[in-house]
């Protein structure tokens, strides 16, 4: 009997042993560099300015807007957006933000680099459905709130598109001015005088 | 009694030895740096070269990360193509540890950062980045000012 009481503490002995072992220095990363590439790589991670427009328009309840830029150049965000600069990300009244399953937050900044450099550590530290605005404020000024007019030569496919970036315009806008467009109307044709038929019987 | 204790307390001790193991080798990350320290990292944003500071590097390895098609349309003088999506083949970590510096060459920004990113967490120094101005040429920046700096390799 004594036998086994000196194998109890004993085994007791090496569970506590293995429960104060330190932890290791990268514990909080969830994904390693493979895993991360590979989200890095897959296009479902990153969301043009069409498809969000497309998004706000149909009024999905779940997209949250997060704007990376710092708190002095919050300026003229998207609709809605709350801005948690990069320097404070893992400040804990903006962190729980990221980490979360309810809402799909789509990250920006005014371009790309910023908002990319919150999203890889977002997408390394496991956090789910966090999303990138590709292009950033810039190419949603560019495609949604000044869409350009396509060439006369342009396919049907890009005047379609002009068309829902211009109602999309309207939508966010307000705006209903038809743009400036570079259009003369072809100068019809004259046609010959008829002349009188002259002549004959009469 | 005590006969059948000691086999008892043998595999005991070699299942907690085991799992040890386990937890300690099974690499999860061979990452070197925290989130929090690669944080810290691009609130510095010197990694980012323009020209002129391009110019001041001294017989850097440029890694054009684009993919082999736009790479092989265009690309810089003494650029090596490492497409992003094969960065972390074994047969490039010689090349990423080397005393050198070594600037990722990317037309898209977000590939830009991803990638340097990537490697700077996995503890690799002297990294740079320079966004190329055009999709599949060469960047004006290249072409007219630094072509003896590059010629060389």
């Amino acid at each position: 009997m004594k036998s086994r009481e000196i194998l109890s503490v004993f085994i007791l002995a090496l569970g506590i042993t293995g429960a104060m072992l330190p932890g290791r220095k990268n514990d909080a990363i969830a994904l390693n560099e493979h895993e991360l590439l590979q989200e890095m790589l897959m296009e479902s991670n990153y969301i043009t300015a069409d498809e969000l427009a497309h998004l706000l328009i149909s009024g999905d309840p779940s997209i949250r807007l997060i704007d990376v830029r710092s708190a002095s150049k919050f300026k003229n965000p998207l609709p809605r957006a709350t801005n948690i600069p990069l320097d404070s990300i893992f400040e804990d009244n903006f962190l729980y933000l990221f980490d979360q399953s309810i809402y799909k937050n789509v990250i920006y900044g005014l371009e790309d680099q910023q908002a990319t450099q919150v999203w890889v550590i977002t997408k390394q530290l496991g956090y789910g459905n966090n999303y990138l605005l590709k292009g950033g404020l810039n190419a949603w000024r560019a495609t949604i709130l000044y869409p350009e007019y396509p060439a006369q030569t342009a396919s049907k496919e890009e005047f379609d598109l002009y068309e829902q970036r211009n109602a999309a315009r309207e939508f966010f806008t307000g705006a209903k001015a038809i743009p400036k467009v570079d259009f003369r109307p072809i100068a019809p044709i004259q046609g010959r005088k008829k002349k009188k038929v002259q002549g004959g019987c009469s | 009694m005590k006969s059948s204790i000691r086999p008892l307390a043998i595999i005991v001790v070699s299942a907690f030895g085991f799992l040890l193991m386990v937890s300690f080798y099974a690499d999860k990350n061979q990452f070197e740096l925290t989130a929090k320290e690669v944080h810290e990292r691009v609130l510095i944003t010197d990694y980012q070269l323009d020209s002129t500071a391009f110019v001041q590097l001294t017989d850097p390895y440029l890694i054009d990360i684009r993919d082999e098609h736009d790479y092989q349309i265009g690309h810089v003088d003494g650029a090596m193509n490492i497409p992003l999506s094969r960065i972390l083949e074994e047969h490039y970590d010689e090349l990423f540890q080397a005393d050198r510096p070594k600037v990722i060459l990317a037309y898209d920004p977000v590939k830009g950062h991803e990638a340097w990113m990537l490697l700077t967490q996995l503890g690799y120094s002297q990294l740079f980045l320079l966004k190329l101005k055009e999709p599949t040429l060469e960047p004006l920046i290249l072409q007219v000012g630094l072509g003896e700096s590059i010629g060389g390799h």
